[in-house]
Order: C-alpha cells, then sequence, then structure tokens
C-alpha cells in the first residue's frame, strides 16, 4: 500500500489532464475529417426500400437518427429515421429524402443496380435497360447492356462524338430515362463489386478527383482548378513576399542602426503580424482592387471602361493581399536564421576585409540559406490556409478558366480563381439542401489540412536540423 | 594592377555595400508604410459615413429600430457585441485549459517530453482556421446538440475519471504500477479522459430517455425558458478555443519556464509541494507574462473570420446566452463585402467594421506587448 494520497499530486494530474484534452479534442477533430474524407470515394451500397404505402425507393442510406415523440397519453416513443440519397432529380428535386424506418416493409440490394455518373446533371441510381444506337435498339437488359457499354468503353470518347448513341435506365418504380452517351462519365453497379473492384473503383475516383474540374455545382468531380489556383496563387504570393521579407530581415539584423527607424520598422513587424486576416483582405479591397486596379485600367484599358480588367478582384490582388499577410512570417524565420549565425563569422570575414554585403553575400546567406526556406515554406503553407481574406479579392466558388493557360498572355493575372481553401467554404456551408455537396466539402477539407500540416512539418524538421547544427557548431 | 585599378574597385565594391543597404532600409520603409497605409485606406473609405449628412433613416449605418422593433440600415451594434461574445466564450474554453497545461508542461513535464510536444503545438497552430470552422460546424455542431446533457456532464464525470485512475493507480500495489516514469501518466491520464467522455455520453442519453420528450429545443423552451439553435456560442467558444489554445498555452508555458529556478528552490526547500510552489509562487511571478497570453489569445480570436463564420450561425442578436449563436465583425465583412457596390453606405459601414477590428486588435497586442516586456525586464 502506498502512503495516503495528497490533494495535490491530483491536482497536478488534473493539470495535465487539460493538457491531454486539448491534444485529444484536435486529435478528435483530424480524425473526424480523416475518417469523413478517405470515405468519400468508397462506393456505397444501392438500397431497395419497399414502403408500407407501396412507394419504392433506391438510394444510398447516408445517415440513421433517432426521433423522439410523446403521444397524446404521455407515452414515449423512439423511432428512426432514414437518411437517403435517391438519385433521382426528376421526383425529388432536393435529391435527400427523410424515410420513416417504421414505414419500411422491406429492404434488398439489388445486384444490377447501378449508378450513372452523369458529366452534367449529377448521379443517376436506376436499372440498365436498353442500349440504343441511332435510334435503334441493339442491346436489353443488365447484362447484354452492361457487355455492350463495356465494349465500347475503351473508344467512348470517338464514339460519342460520332454517333447518336444512349443508355435507356429505368428507375426503381418503372419509369423510363434515356441518357445520352455523351453525358455518361462512368457507370458502376456497387452491390455487383467484389471487395477488389471496389479498391480499383476507389483508386480511380480518387485519381480524378484530384485532376478533373468540379461537376454539378461543385458537389460532383474534382478539385483540380481549386488545386491549380491555390498553386499559382502561391507562387505568385512568394515572388513578392520573399525579397521583401529578406530585406526586411536583412535590415533589421544587419544593416539597421540601432535608433528609431530600426525600433519603427520592428514595431511595424509586430503589428503587420497581429492584424486579423480579414482586415488584410479589406484592405486589399479598397486599395489593390479599386485602387491600383482602377488606375491601371484607365492608364492601360481604357477602351474595356466600364467593364473593368484589373479593377475587380483577381489572383494578383489576392496574391498582393496574402504577401502582406505572410510578409511577417518570412521575416520572423530569416531573422532566427541570422541569429544563430556565429558572429565569429562575420567577424572574421570583416577581419579579411570584406564589406558588409560581400560579407552578407559570401557568408551569411549561404548559412542562412535554410532558413528562407523554412521560411517560404511556412508563410506558403499559412497563405494555402488562408480563406477569409481572399473572399474578398477575387476568388469564386467556380470558374472554367485557369489563371495560366495557352492563351495570350498565358499567365492571367486578372482572372479571378478557384481556391482549395473557399472550396471547403462553398460547398460546406450552404443554407438549404447542403448536405449534397458535403462529401466533397470533407475530401477537400482533408486534402487543405494534409497540405498544411505537411509544409508545417518540413519547415519544423528543417528548422530542427538547422538547430542541431549550429548547437554543434558552437561546441 | 595599378593603384588606380584597385582603387576604382574598392569605390565599386563600397558602392555595392552602399547600395545594397539602402535596399534593405528600403524593405523597412516599405514595411512601415504598408502597415500605415492600411490604416489610411481604411479610414479614407469610411471617412464619409462621418461627415454626409444621411439622406433618409434607412440609410442610417448603425441600424435604426423602428417602432414595431424591426431594425433597418445596417446594425454594427450586435455586431460588435456578437463579437466580444464569441470572443468571451472562446476565453472561458481556452483560458483554463490553455494556462494549466502550460503550468503542467512547464512544471512538472520532463524536459525530454516537453521538447517533443513543441512541434505537436506548432501543427496544431498550423491547422487552417476553415478547417477548424467546417468541421465544427458541420460535425461538431450536429453532435453537441444532440448531446447536450453528455456535454454538461462530461466536466464532471472527465474529473471524475482522472481523479479515480489517480487513485487505482496510487493505492496499486508498486509492482503492478504501470508507467512509473515522471510524464509517463499522459497515457493514463489519456485512458481516463476516454473513459470519461464515454461515461457521460452514456449517461447524457440515460437522462435523454428519462426526460427528453421532444428534441432538446423542446426541452430548453419548456424547462428553462431558453431558445437554443444548434450553432451556438458553445461550439465556437470550443472550436476557436482549440484555435487560440495553441498562442495561449506556448506564450504561457515562456512565461512560466522564465521563472528563476531560485524561485522554486526556495519555495520547496521552505517545505511546499510541487503543486503549492506552482501555483503560489510561479504561476504569480508569471502573472504578467500569461496575461499577455491571453491577451493576444483574445485578439485572435475578435479577428478570426471562418470559424465564426462556419459556427456562429450569422444571426445578428444582442443576447449573451450560451446557447444562441450570434453574428460577429469579422463574419459580416466576409459575407456582405463581396455584394456591396463601391462607395455605396454598405461599402463603407463594412469598411468601419474592419477598421474597428483592426484598431481593437491593434490596441490589444499593443497592451499585451508592453506587459511582455515589462517581464522580460524584470527576470532580465
Amino acid at each position: 500500500m502506498g502512503s495516503k494520497w495528497s490533494k495535490d499530486d491530483a491536482l497536478i494530474w488534473m493539470s495535465g489532464g487539460s493538457l491531454v484534452l486539448g491534444f485529444l479534442m484536435v486529435a478528435g477533430l483530424i480524425l473526424v475529417i480523416v475518417v469523413h474524407g478517405l470515405g468519400g470515394f468508397w462506393p456505397r451500397e444501392l438500397t431497395r426500400y419497399e414502403l408500407r404505402d407501396g412507394r419504392i425507393v433506391l438510394g444510398h442510406e447516408m445517415s440513421r437518427v433517432s426521433v423522439r415523440t410523446t403521444n397524446a397519453a404521455g407515452g414515449r416513443t423512439e423511432a428512426y429515421r432514414l437518411r437517403v440519397r435517391t438519385g433521382d432529380r426528376a421526383r425529388y428535386p432536393d435529391e435527400y429524402i427523410w424515410l420513416e424506418e417504421g414505414r419500411v416493409a422491406a429492404r434488398d440490394a439489388p445486384r444490377e443496380a447501378v449508378v450513372v455518373e452523369q458529366v452534367r446533371g449529377g448521379d443517376y441510381f436506376g436499372f440498365l435497360d436498353s442500349f440504343v444506337d441511332d435510334g435503334a435498339v441493339v442491346a436489353r437488359g443488365y447484362e447484354a447492356v452492361r457487355a455492350h457499354y463495356l465494349e465500347q468503353s475503351p473508344e467512348l470518347e470517338r464514339l460519342r462524338r460520332q454517333r447518336a448513341l444512349s443508355i435507356v435506365l429505368s428507375s426503381v418504380d418503372g419509369r423510363q430515362q434515356a441518357i445520352s452517351l455523351a453525358n455518361v462519365q462512368r457507370i458502376y453497379a456497387p452491390n455487383a463489386m467484389t471487395t477488389w473492384t471496389r479498391v480499383q473503383h476507389y483508386l480511380v475516383s480518387a485519381w480524378s478527383y484530384l485532376w478533373t474540374p468540379p461537376r454539378d455545382d461543385n458537389r460532383l468531380g474534382g478539385v483540380y482548378p481549386a488545386i491549380f489556383g491555390t498553386a499559382a496563387m502561391v507562387i505568385l504570393m512568394s515572388i513578392v513576399v520573399m525579397p521583401f521579407g529578406v530585406l526586411a530581415a536583412f535590415y533589421l539584423r544587419e544593416y539597421g542602426k540601432p535608433g528609431p527607424f530600426l525600433n519603427a520598422v520592428r514595431i511595424a513587424v509586430n503589428s503587420l503580424a497581429g492584424v486579423p486576416s480579414i482586415v488584410f483582405g479589406v484592405f486589399g479591397l479598397g486599395f489593390f482592387v479599386y485602387f491600383l486596379g482602377g488606375t491601371l485600367d484607365r492608364q492601360f484599358f481604357p477602351a474595356d471602361l466600364p467593364e473593368p480588367t484589373f479593377g475587380r478582384g483577381g489572383i494578383l490582388w489576392c496574391a498582393l493581399t496574402l504577401a502582406l499577410l505572410t510578409l511577417p512570417v518570412v521575416i520572423v524565420a530569416v531573422e532566427e536564421g541570422l541569429a544563430a549565425v556565429p558572429s565569429g563569422l562575420r567577424e572574421a570575414s570583416h577581419a579579411l576585409g570584406a564589406t558588409r554585403f560581400e560579407t552578407l553575400w559570401r557568408v551569411v546567406v549561404p548559412v542562412v540559406l535554410p532558413s528562407m526556406l523554412t521560411g517560404l515554406i511556412l508563410s506558403v503553407a499559412r497563405a494555402a490556409g488562408t480563406v477569409a481574406p481572399l473572399m474578398i479579392t477575387g476568388v469564386v466558388a467556380f470558374s472554367a478558366a485557369l489563371p495560366v493557360d495557352g492563351a495570350w498572355p498565358f499567365v492571367h493575372l486578372e482572372r479571378e480563381f478557384m481556391h482549395l481553401g473557399y472550396h471547403i467554404f462553398d460547398t460546406g456551408f450552404r443554407p438549404d439542401g447542403g448536405e449534397a455537396s458535403l462529401p466533397m466539402a470533407y475530401t477537400s477539407t482533408l486534402l487543405l489540412l494534409s497540405i498544411v500540416v505537411a509544409l508545417n512539418a518540413a519547415a519544423i524538421g528543417l528548422r530542427s536540423r538547422l538547430r542541431r547544427r549550429y548547437s554543434l557548431a558552437a561546441a | 594592377m595599378t593603384e588606380r585599378a584597385r582603387g576604382r574597385r574598392m569605390d565599386r565594391r563600397r558602392m555595392l555595400d552602399l547600395l545594397v543597404g539602402r535596399l534593405a532600409a528600403l524593405g523597412g520603409v516599405v514595411l512601415i508604410l504598408t502597415i500605415l497605409s492600411v490604416f489610411a485606406v481604411i479610414m479614407w473609405v469610411f471617412y464619409p459615413l462621418f461627415t454626409s449628412p444621411f439622406t433618409s433613416p434607412a440609410e442610417y449605418p448603425w441600424g435604426v429600430s423602428g417602432p414595431d422593433g424591426t431594425a433597418s440600415g445596417y446594425p454594427i451594434l450586435p455586431l460588435i457585441s456578437g463579437t466580444l461574445k464569441g470572443a468571451v466564450y472562446t476565453l472561458i474554453f481556452a483560458v483554463p485549459v490553455s494556462v494549466l497545461a502550460a503550468l503542467y508542461a512547464s512544471q512538472f513535464l520532463p524536459r525530454v517530453l516537453k521538447e517533443r510536444l513543441k512541434p505537436l503545438v506548432e501543427i496544431m497552430a498550423a491547422v487552417p482556421s476553415v478547417v477548424l470552422g467546417f468541421i465544427g460546424g458541420v460535425w461538431l455542431a450536429p453532435f453537441l446538440a444532440s448531446h447536450v446533457f453528455a456535454l454538461f456532464l462530461a466536466p464532471v464525470f472527465i474529473s471524475g475519471a482522472v481523479v479515480a485512475v489517480f487513485l487505482i493507480r496510487h493505492y496499486a500495489p508498486v509492482r503492478f504500477r504501470a508507467f512509473t516514469h515522471p510524464g509517463r501518466e499522459i497515457w493514463l491520464l489519456l485512458v481516463a479522459l476516454l473513459a470519461g467522455g464515454w461515461l457521460a455520453l452514456e449517461c447524457g442519453t440515460l437522462l435523454e430517455a428519462a426526460w427528453l420528450r421532444a428534441g432538446y429545443e423542446t426541452w430548453f423552451e419548456e424547462s428553462l425558458g431558453l431558445t437554443f439553435t444548434q450553432r451556438n456560442a458553445i461550439v465556437v467558444g470550443m472550436v476557436m478555443g482549440l484555435a487560440v489554445t495553441p498562442i495561449i498555452f506556448t506564450l504561457s508555458e515562456e512565461a512560466l519556464s522564465a521563472v528563476p529556478r531560485s524561485f522554486l528552490e526556495g519555495s520547496v526547500s521552505l517545505g511546499a509541494t510541487r503543486w503549492q510552489t506552482a501555483v503560489r509562487i510561479v504561476l504569480p511571478a508569471a502573472g504578467s507574462g500569461i496575461l499577455a497570453a491571453v491577451l493576444l489569445g483574445f485578439s485572435r480570436a475578435i479577428g478570426e473570420t471562418m470559424i465564426v463564420l462556419f459556427i456562429s450561425g450569422n444571426v445578428p442578436v444582442l443576447d449573451w446566452s450560451a446557447f444562441t449563436g450570434f453574428r460577429a465583425l469579422s463574419a459580416s465583412v466576409a459575407l456582405d463585402l463581396p455584394n456591396a457596390a463601391r462607395d455605396d453606405t454598405l461599402y463603407r459601414v463594412l469598411f468601419f467594421a474592419a477598421f474597428l477590428l483592426l484598431v481593437s486588435t491593434f490596441a490589444i497586442n499593443t497592451v499585451a506587448e508592453l506587459v511582455r516586456r515589462r517581464l522580460r525586464r524584470r527576470y532580465a
């Protein structure tokens, strides 16, 4: 037996508990993101529900919630409701419906039920009826249509243009719908899939998520333009922020003489670091977009006025706004690197007759290059995750045109662009009927989170390696 | 090489040195100009609000409440109140957690573990607010809204579980004691927290079965006379609390670790326990540093946009209930500025809202910086 326990030791445990609590909550939220985000591509089972009133519904069961009701006598009953995605917008415009579980008479998973991913119009759930070639039915029934479709699919792209091919589908309650093959992205029968084909399906879906543009109002498809836009904006921002950040850090650590001006610069850096991101956005709108952009328009594009060219939100203004936001990040990182350079190195260089610039260029800069890289990585991570200021300086939910393409002048700085973070906002924050876009939002959240965490981990790793090196050099 | 040629080369070297020096100074000038122009541009835009006479009450930017209680114009007072409400609930959640955690990390955690903790905290701080906001609004808010009793029970049950695990370990025979190394109790704490949380969920479900006749909205209305919305200040406080916790934790931990060892040694040699030393000696000594940390967390919470945008519900109200949402200045700017025509009254009012955010965060940050400097001087 131990001695009598003391209250103080219990309190120490409580304080340790709050440390663990903070990590546990963040880990829990990240776990939710990972599970939902990774689960989005897995083919869900299609269930057929036969209701007591004779209706038949085919769909994915998305969730099951309990509902408590009190009857007139005061007795309580607990019932369950199912949230079902029907994939049938002709009948259910919202696509999602509630089913009372008590009213479901029977349910099964028909092997022949298929999901048709359409280029326009979302997913359709139903059964393959017939294959129509220029008005003539060439195949009928699940196996025949499937064989026909698979036979054509290698040269689908060519066939789509040449002939009026279409597939007739019948919905679960017998209505027929023809879908032109030109509008078919992919057909699969989730209930008939083996584990291996499911894995294949998963990988193909994940790949096309990364490399295709969004479909159906961002609810389906990929995020390629958002990834591209984020990358382009971040690169533009780095081009602006790195020279200024490095110069300012050089001034603060190497060139600046102690005095009121140096203090003012330091205060400016600290103040800039504390400005809320949304305020930078407001400044960007007032100064970059309307003032600078408006001036540019009057000087260089007067023919297009009053239609603005640069005088509205665009990728350049977003990049400049975020450059202001990340300037302190770069400065702090480079300053830390400069502070760690042993003063003996500088003194030795000066003693050999080198000027300050020569010392800086030949001795100091090679040593702080990794710190500059750290600053660059951290600022890129910060910029990739910042959304609020972009919302008012030129990000859009959907844009068909990329900021860089084959049309002269190749880089279109004035264009509005898609951004991964804003894509999360757009798909995750829809006031009505928003759940259709939620799987997409989870996946994009996971992608953004992975990018930002990976960048930060890289920066942290780089910095700790650097610190070890300096501590060895000092020893 | 002749003397002259060498002299010319020397000149060129000096010129280059001078040039780069000037260029670096230019970097400094750009920085100063940037922060000044942020203030200047925003003030320039909203200034006409204060000079032009308003043509009709509808254009009155602060919002006019009509005889029937409806507001016209763009009411800014509920937005200020909402911003403060969100920030205060954030601190209610974040301050106890992060200051206690910092106390533990600085006083009771072995150095090796503390060093391993730092990158984790840094990663935590780097999680984008749009990610936290999304998961808070879409997953956590509905989850908590259907487990309100469990939420109420959780603090009690989790503390209880921590004490229980502590006692079990204390009275267990020595050879059965797991994790006897100092700092390893973290794993036991993890178990305790998970167990406490799970127990709270189970008991919450039991209470629901006993008390709840319809949903929570009805229960709040009937039993407490309160309005309950899914997106409420508690969820904002928790999620935004997680966003500011790394800031408050890191700065508090720094301040607590900076307290000279002699303070600790003096206290312990006089017979104080480790906890007494931590709370009565170290905590007060680092008090101003912790205050600065809390202030910086507060200013971050005021300026935070994406989290309140997703979770607060964005309904302008003046009440401070924990179970209703609010609308914050930052979220209003993000939602309404894209639709405001240039130089419109709405446009100017939103610039004024941004100005309020800028000035308040600037003031708070400055105070925090002054407090920190005083602390640093004291122990330098």
